[in-house]
């Protein structure tokens, strides 16, 4: 009974994402100016060949997955707080970037994505 | 279709008290060594997937396979952490259902190898059906449950596409027990588990509604008054819905009902309206609320127009006067007149009677076979020690707790008009610094005035001239003399011996006997032994001392049969020690002697009259008259007067001036402890001296009684048939009475004025020389006989 009336709170604590299929989400920031947007998405700890990103009209999708190999055999873990397995990210960017140039590449355990406006 | 089939081999961890859920994030505690190493393994692994199944028996520790439920559910494991204490605290999230195929222990952990179970997805119209049934009674479930989650949770269980995702959201937040988690996760289409859901939800509702229920009880157990209000509101909105009336409402329409039906007098009719509107607006909790319904009962009950159908047959009426009461001839002659006169004219002011007499002769038992004779309703009230005149005009209703007054209260109780109201004790009222009733009753009893009789707390005038009034007393002296100028008084004197048998035989004994349950063969008082009762048993005018001895009697027969004895009891003089015990009283014999300055004289008193003697003493070498034995100021005067008599007589009746002159008088009167007052003792008085200073006696079968002037005159006085019954019981055959009093012998029964010697008297002369034979010779005066 205790056991189910904790579990009843927590389930209203818990987000309604927590709902989606087994993915999480990074965390991302977004930059602006004339001309064009910087997306910054933390994906320390992912293989940049395990990243994908895409843009269909304004929206643009992170995705890809953050592995979990184990630093050396024989450690096992303690805690667990870094979320693993497949992640997705998706957002609308702003008007007037459809079809946008978009480059992307890592730095210091960041993904940054620049989206450009085709220049006319 | 590969991927249905799809067979996995992941670590296994049981789990109590609860399944998991596919879509669902659950936190779990593990402790057990071999869950942990499933853990461990589960962790190693690059997509930290475990399979999570529940126990059948929460009891067993180190479940296998048959412990195991069959379906469980692959998880993630999102985050965990180990507390200081070695147990790990994780959160797992669902992914989807798998059967067990097999459980294995791999390096202290268990494994399961799984097989994904195929995904449901039938639907069509029931499936649609069932699914919104359940929405709704999930969203009662939840309003039941936790009310402030309501919105949060509309809009979770809206947002899903499949019925499946909203079954077990439902199915983990709803306290359900382990084995209908499990059916749930079991089920294999979604018309399976949307049919669990809704027999769960149902219960639940239930659960939660009688869960509600109690818990508003038991906080509105101190709110009880607030709760009942509720209630009540409740309630009146329900009855207005029916369109029944709430019970005041009701009460309120009754009255009016009443109102509208009532034979009433305009100007009541209209107080009584202004009064209902008032009561109309008024909660039932205020406190005039009552007072307004009280008021208007009563003004309802009175009998405003409401009259008991006269019927007067003087015949009739002459016949019931005569069964229930013996004699009294007088009374009921009065009284058929007063019906004589109102057969000729009903509008007829009744008058206002008023019995006097000792206690227990009939007065108030009269009253009531009148009231039968007349076909009146008999209503009594005893006004003896009544001393507010509210209590017969009542209080105004300013006051709390104000009620009317006894008259208007009787009217009430007799439900007509012109009932017979019985005034016992008027002699009684109190009249001091706390009130004054007779004065309140001089308005009753005035017919020209009590036909607007105003009741303080009615407010409104009440007839009362229909009504008649008998008053009874046993003294005139204390009536308050306006209220005697108002009545016409009735002297119920009291019986004779012969009365009292008679009495006795026709009324007393069957009474007593049938109060009984004896019957004439059963009982018989001899006429000797029913005399004897009367005269050494009794000493009274009346008769309640008689019925009582009578009722003894019967009493000691009916034990007499109720032992089983069955003879019949037939009482003799001889028993009478017996059965009463010994005589109480002794007949009060005449003197056998009388020495010269005692005369006999007789007395009225309220229960009857008494035969006393006057006694004078000479006192030599003193002066003056001294008088004992509790005299009034009247008898004292009187006394003086029969002194002076005397002396300023002194050479025609032959005393000896000089051998008296130096002698005082005194005069007593036993029996010296009662009061005793009045003139009429002033012949007694005149004799004794007379007969002290002539040395000669007086007649001892002679009693005396009138009042005496100065001049010797003999005056009339009252109580004649009393006194002549006293003298009459002590022996004394021969009495000397004012001439003036000689139309009072009217009212004696003839066997008594047979017996007597009646000697009539206007002078004082003429009684000194009835009563004393000697200063008869001295007159040479045969006195008229």
């Amino acid at each position: 009974m205790r056991d189910k009336v904790q579990r009843t709170s927590i389930f209203f604590l818990s987000r309604a994402s927590d709902f989606r299929e087994n993915v999480w989400a990074p965390e991302v920031d977004v930059y602006r100016r004339a001309g064009g947007c910087l997306v910054k998405c933390a994906l320390a700890g992912v293989r940049p060949e395990d990243v994908a990103v895409s843009l269909e009209g304004s929206k643009l999708t992170i995705c890809g997955i953050r592995r979990d190999p184990m630093v050396e055999e024989g450690w096992e873990h303690d805690s667990m707080e870094i979320p693993y397995g497949r992640f997705e990210r998706s957002l609308t960017l702003p008007d007037g970037l459809q079809g946008a140039r978009i480059t992307a590449h890592y730095r210091d355990g960041m993904l940054l994505v620049r989206v450009r406006e085709e220049s006319r | 279709m590969s991927e249905q089939d799809e067979i996995r081999t992941v670590p296994l961890l049981p789990i109590k008290n609860t399944v998991l859920f596919p879509h669902l994030l659950l936190p779990l505690s593990i402790g057990r060594p071999s869950s942990a190493a499933a853990v461990a393994q589960a962790m190693a692994g690059e997509e930290k997937q475990i399979v999570i199944v529940t126990q059948r028996d929460v009891s067993v520790d180190d479940p296998r396979q048959k412990d195991l439920f069959t379906v469980g559910t692959i998880a993630v494991i999102k985050k965990m952490g180990r507390r200081p204490d070695g147990v790990i605290e994780m959160v797992v999230h669902g992914i989807e259902r798998v059967t067990i195929v097999k459980v294995e222990e791999k390096s202290g952990a268990l494994q399961a190898t799984v097989r994904k179970v195929p995904a449901a997805n039938d639907g069509g119209a029931e499936v649609e059906a069932l699914l919104r049934a359940v929405l709704d009674l999930a969203q009662q479930a939840i309003a039941l449950a936790q009310p402030q989650a309501t919105a949060e949770m509309a809009r979770l269980m809206l947002g899903h596409d499949d019925p499946l995702k909203l079954v077990y959201l439902l199915g983990s937040v709803l306290n359900l027990e382990v084995e209908k988690e499990q059916a749930l996760l079991e089920a294999s289409t979604r018309l399976d588990a949307l049919r669990l859901m809704h027999t769960y939800l149902s219960h639940e509702v239930q659960v939660l509604e009688l869960r509600n229920k109690i818990a508003s009880e038991a906080e509105t157990e101190i709110g009880k008054e607030q709760r009942e209000y509720l209630l009540r509101q409740q309630m009146r909105a329900i009855q207005q819905e029916l369109g029944e009336q709430s019970p005041d409402q009701a009460e309120s329409q009754l009255l009016q009902d009443r109102l509208a039906q009532a034979d009433l007098p305009d100007e009541v009719r209209k107080e009584g309206e202004r009064e209902l509107k008032r009561l109309q607006k008024l909660p039932p909790a205020a406190p005039d609320y009552h007072v307004i319904r009280s008021y208007l009962e009563l003004v309802l009950d009175l009998p405003w127009r409401k009259r008991s159908e006269e019927t007067i047959e003087i015949a009739r009426a002459r016949k019931v006067l005569d069964d229930d009461h013996y004699d009294l001839k007088e009374v009921k002659e009065r009284i058929l007149e007063q019906l004589g006169v109102l057969k000729m004219n009903p509008q007829a002011k009744a008058p206002i009677l008023c019995f006097v007499g000792p206690p227990g002769t009939g007065k108030t038992s009269l009253g009531q076979s009148i009231a039968r004779a007349m076909g009146r309703k008999f209503e009594r009230m005893s006004l003896g020690g009544l001393h507010d005149e509210a209590e017969l005009r009542g209080h105004r209703r300013t006051y709390i707790g104000a009620m009317p007054g006894r008259i208007i209260e009787a009217i009430r109780k007799c439900g007509v008009n012109n009932p017979l109201l019985m005034l016992d004790e008027v002699d009684k009222l109190g009249q001091d610094f706390r009130g004054d009733p007779a004065s309140a009753l001089l308005e009753i009893l005035d017919p020209e005035q009590n036909k607007n009789f105003h009741d303080n707390y009615l407010d409104l005038s009440f007839d009362l001239s229909k009504v008649f009034f008998i008053t009874t007393a046993n003294n005139f002296d204390t009536i308050p003399r306006p209220l005697l100028d108002r009545m016409e008084v009735l002297t119920l004197s009291g019986y004779s011996e012969e009365e009292k048998t008679e009495i006795a035989r026709r009324y007393l004994i069957p009474r007593q006997m049938s109060e009984s349950g004896l019957t004439s063969a059963q009982f018989v008082i001899a006429p000797e032994a029913l005399r004897r009762v009367i005269e050494r048993y009794t000493r009274e005018a009346g008769l309640r001392q008689l019925e009582r001895g009578i009722g003894r009697l019967a009493h000691k027969a009916a034990l007499h049969f109720a032992e089983g004895k069955t003879e019949p009891v037939a009482v003799g003089a001889d028993d009478l020690a017996e059965m009463l015990g010994p005589e109480r009283f002794f007949l009060e014999q005449a003197r056998n002697e009388m020495s010269p300055g005692v005369a006999t004289g007789l007395a009225w008193t309220e229960t009857g009259g008494d035969v006393l003697y006057v006694e004078a003493a000479l006192l030599p070498e003193s002066r003056g008259l001294t008088l004992t034995g509790h005299l009034g100021e009247v008898m004292q005067e009187s006394a003086r007067a029969a002194h002076s008599y005397i002396w300023s007589h002194c050479d025609e009746l032959g005393i000896s001036r000089s051998q008296f002159r130096k002698a005082g008088v005194h005069i007593h009167v036993p029996a010296g402890a009662i009061p005793k007052d009045g003139p009429s003792a002033g012949v007694t008085m005149a004799s004794a001296l007379a007969s002290l200073y002539t040395e000669h006696p007086t007649r001892r079968d002679t009693a005396m009684t009138g009042e005496i002037t100065l001049t010797g005159l003999v005056l009339p006085i009252g109580g004649v048939k009393e006194k002549v019954l006293a003298a009459r019981r002590a022996g004394l055959r021969r009495i000397i009475l004012p001439k003036e009093n000689q139309k009072d012998l009217r009212e004696l029964p003839d066997e008594v004025r047979s017996e007597m010697e009646f000697v009539f008297v206007e002078r004082v002369k003429d009684v000194l020389a009835a009563a004393i034979p000697e200063i008869a010779k001295q007159f040479q005066v045969v006195p008229a006989a």
